[in-house]
């Protein structure tokens, strides 16, 4: 038992899927330790979510590869996932209380069992409504909490969540990400995919990014940075800026391996690999004439890093 | 205290229960399901039974005789409401009609009884509204029917005195025959014989000279049970097929079936959703059987029979439900596809229309309907106490394993 315990709660390898003949997972290798929180993102259609859902059996089957939970085939640990889907997922007819037992008996758990546990969750969430209630009569954050306590009747070890912090404020996001904290301690492995990217990296353990259908980067932010030459950003604004200026800025970005993520008006942002960077840039400025502001140099964020890519 | 209950009992109870609860919590839905068959069972007897009221009729007497006053004191079922005898009272026949206050008018002319007097045909002309289907197409049948004793009465007042001019001739001949020379002997004879014959002239024969008998090959208590056969099976296609695909609709909105993909299987989705709807089809089963119980219908029942029929058309009936919940994106669609499944099949059920009148093609097509089946197998296990002969769990297992492929792929 304590052998199976330490296999990894998640590993896969080469998955492979093609849907309408377009292949949308090119073999992806991936694994998960205990007491993690990981991050998988990607541009659209980078295949995140097709991921997630044959990891969590929405997409039962038609994919090429092993996946193994806990060092078995998934088929057997559907119990160890929790999915959290990013669509509120309650049958709004029912009142709080009967969505509970429905669905703790839907992870094959007692009603009673299940009453036992969402007492324990609503507490943790904050959510301290009467159970009489119709999930509809909540506000949108309640009803994203709902929906994460009616995935985790059942205690699983492994919980994977799509986009669980669309559409929440800040307070709410704050109290998801405390709540996803203290379920790393309590020994439980954390998957989700957030387009919130800043935040997100201030909470996760490791980020893998995908790429047209393939694993392209896993691991910790700061790698992520070396790998994609990232490591700084600097902000300029120039008083006045010609065509062919701008031009000869961009040739000069290309050969010196310097990025410019975004441009808008007069503005430039540029990813710098290092300080260097800033001091070559300012002298190019310098010689081409161009009066500017240093509107920010800091370190690069994830969202920064992720326009990069 | 650990629970025992091994975890798919667990799951397949938690999609049993859901559907349960749903539809004790919206209660139009429940509402709607408890009424239909008690509304529809009710209509179908009160329609049966209608025979015994009275239909009011528009009459222009131009006559005024004393033969049409016989035929307006012994029209049965009809009430007339004789208009004035005015050159208007045609037009007046019309707008009655128009007006809803009689659905059927009759004008008999001038000279109907001296017609008859002198063994001419009496006319006599219905006026009908031919936009009210339902009576056009019974309207002639339905006055000559009525008409009948009429008929006879006049019939039968001519043959009285035919017979009597007839046994008159005959007595006059008989005295004279004697006397006739021999070679005329045989013709008077001939003559005699002719005028017996015309004395002896039945009035039925005159009537009707071919009689046709109707003998039911089953008791008239079967016949009257027959209606169930077609209405249980009817009006359960109708509330199953559209309350199993909006169900389905329902959990796949809600991403309830999000939830059941990734903690359960979809063969016990599937297997609590019919199981669900077997129940409601023993309540619909319940419902119709009991109106028709305590309205006096007496049946020779087979239990086996009546426990194959309801698993047979549950089981079809939801499946076919499931299957149209699949391809609808939304509630409205699937309760459109559902009515464009079960109207035809309604149709074409023998209830309303005799199939056997159809082109041949159809009638191949209306032998493999699930409905005609359901409606043969009723009969089955309602009328003749028997078990029932279709190979409904083939069939059904057959479509289990479609549908459950499909909702694999769909979903």
């Amino acid at each position: 038992m304590k052998k199976r315990n330490k296999r990894k709660p998640i590993l896969t390898k080469k998955v492979r899927f093609s849907y309408n003949d377009r292949e949308i997972l090119k073999g992806i290798d991936f694994e998960i330790k205990p007491n993690q929180i990981t991050a998988i993102i990607g541009k659209s259609g980078s295949g995140k979510t097709t991921f997630l859902k044959i990891i969590a059996s929405i997409i039962p089957g038609g994919y090429k590869g092993k996946i193994q939970i806990f060092g078995k085939k998934k088929l057997f640990q559907k119990n160890k996932i929790g999915f959290v889907p990013q669509q509120n997922s309650f049958i709004p007819d029912l009142s709080i209380e009967e969505n509970i037992k429905i669905m703790g008996l839907n992870l094959g758990v007692t009603e009673k069992d299940a009453l036992k546990r969402a007492e324990i969750l609503l507490d943790k969430l904050k959510l301290e409504e009467d159970l009489k209630k119709k999930p509809t009569e909540l506000s949108g954050g309640q009803q994203n909490r709902l929906n994460i306590i009616l995935s985790m009747l059942h205690n699983p070890k492994i919980l994977i969540l799509d986009e669980p912090f669309t559409g929440l404020d800040f307070r709410n996001r704050r109290l998801l990400w405390h709540f996803l904290e203290k379920l790393k301690k309590q020994n439980k492995s954390i998957v989700l995919t957030s387009h919130l990217l800043t935040e997100t990296q201030e909470h996760i353990d490791k980020l893998i990014l995908l790429r047209q259908g393939k694993v392209f980067f896993s691991g910790i932010v700061e790698k992520l940075k070396q790998k994609l030459k990232v490591q700084y950003i600097y902000e300029t604004k120039f008083s006045v800026l010609s065509k062919e200026k701008a031009s000869e800025i961009k040739k000069y970005c290309i050969y010196n391996e310097i990025s410019i993520i975004d441009s808008y008006d007069k503005n430039f942002l540029f990813a710098l690999r290092d300080y260097n960077g800033k001091e070559m840039l300012n002298k190019l400025f310098k010689k081409l004439n161009l009066n500017f502001n240093e509107v920010s140099f800091r370190e690069a964020n994830l969202d920064e890093i992720f326009m990069k890519e | 205290m650990k629970n025992i209950t091994p975890k798919p009992l667990l799951k397949y109870w938690a999609y049993l229960k859901k559907d349960f609860m749903l539809l004790y919590s919206r209660k139009k839905y429940l509402i709607t399901f408890l009424l239909l068959p008690i509304i529809i069972g009710s209509l179908f007897i009160l329609l049966l039974n209608s025979s015994t009221s009275e239909i009011k009729i528009g009459v222009c007497d131009f006559d005024q005789s004393q033969t049409t006053l016989q035929i307006f004191n012994n029209i049965g079922r009809f009430k007339p409401i004789m208009l004035d005898n005015t050159p208007q009272c045609q037009e007046n026949l019309k707008q009655g009609i128009q007006e809803n206050k009689f659905p059927i008018g009759l004008v008999i002319n001038k000279g109907f009884e001296n017609n008859i007097q002198n063994l001419k045909q009496g006319n006599i002309e219905i006026h009908f509204d031919n936009t009210n289907a339902a009576l056009a197409r019974s309207v002639y049948w339905i006055i000559d029917n009525a008409l009948i004793p009429v008929k006879t009465e006049i019939i039968d007042n001519l043959n009285s005195e035919l017979t009597t001019k007839t046994t008159t001739l005959q007595e006059k001949l008989e005295p004279i025959i004697e006397y006739v020379p021999r070679h005329y002997e045989a013709e008077a004879e001939q003559i005699n014989i002719e005028l017996k014959n015309i004395a002896g002239l039945e009035t039925g024969f005159l009537v009707e000279p071919i009689k046709t008998e109707k003998i039911p090959i089953y008791s008239y208590e079967a016949g009257d049970a027959s209606t169930i056969a077609y209405i249980f099976p009817i009006i359960t296609i109708f509330i199953i097929l559209m309350l199993s695909s909006t169900s389905f609709i329902y959990d796949k909105n809600n991403n309830f079936l999000t939830r059941v993909k990734t903690s359960s299987t979809l063969l016990n989705y599937l297997l609590a959703k019919i199981t669900y709807f077997t129940a409601l089809t023993f309540v619909q089963f319940i419902l119709i059987f009991g109106i028709f119980f305590a309205t006096g219908t007496r049946y020779n029942v087979s239990f086996p029979g009546i426990i194959e029929l309801i698993l047979f058309i549950a089981i079809i009936d939801s499946l076919l439900g499931l299957l149209i919940g699949l391809f609808s994106e939304n509630e409205g669609l699937s309760v459109i596809f559902s009515l464009l499944i079960s109207f035809p099949l309604m149709l074409l059920s023998g209830m309303f229309f005799p199939t056997e009148t159809l082109p041949n093609f159809i009638k191949i097509i209306t032998n493999i309907l699930p409905l005609s089946n359901q409606i043969i197998a009723a009969k089955q296990a309602l009328l003749f106490g028997q078990t029932i002969t279709y190979p409904w769990f083939y069939i059904s297992i057959g479509l289990f394993i479609i549908v459950y492929l499909i909702m694999r792929k769909k979903s």
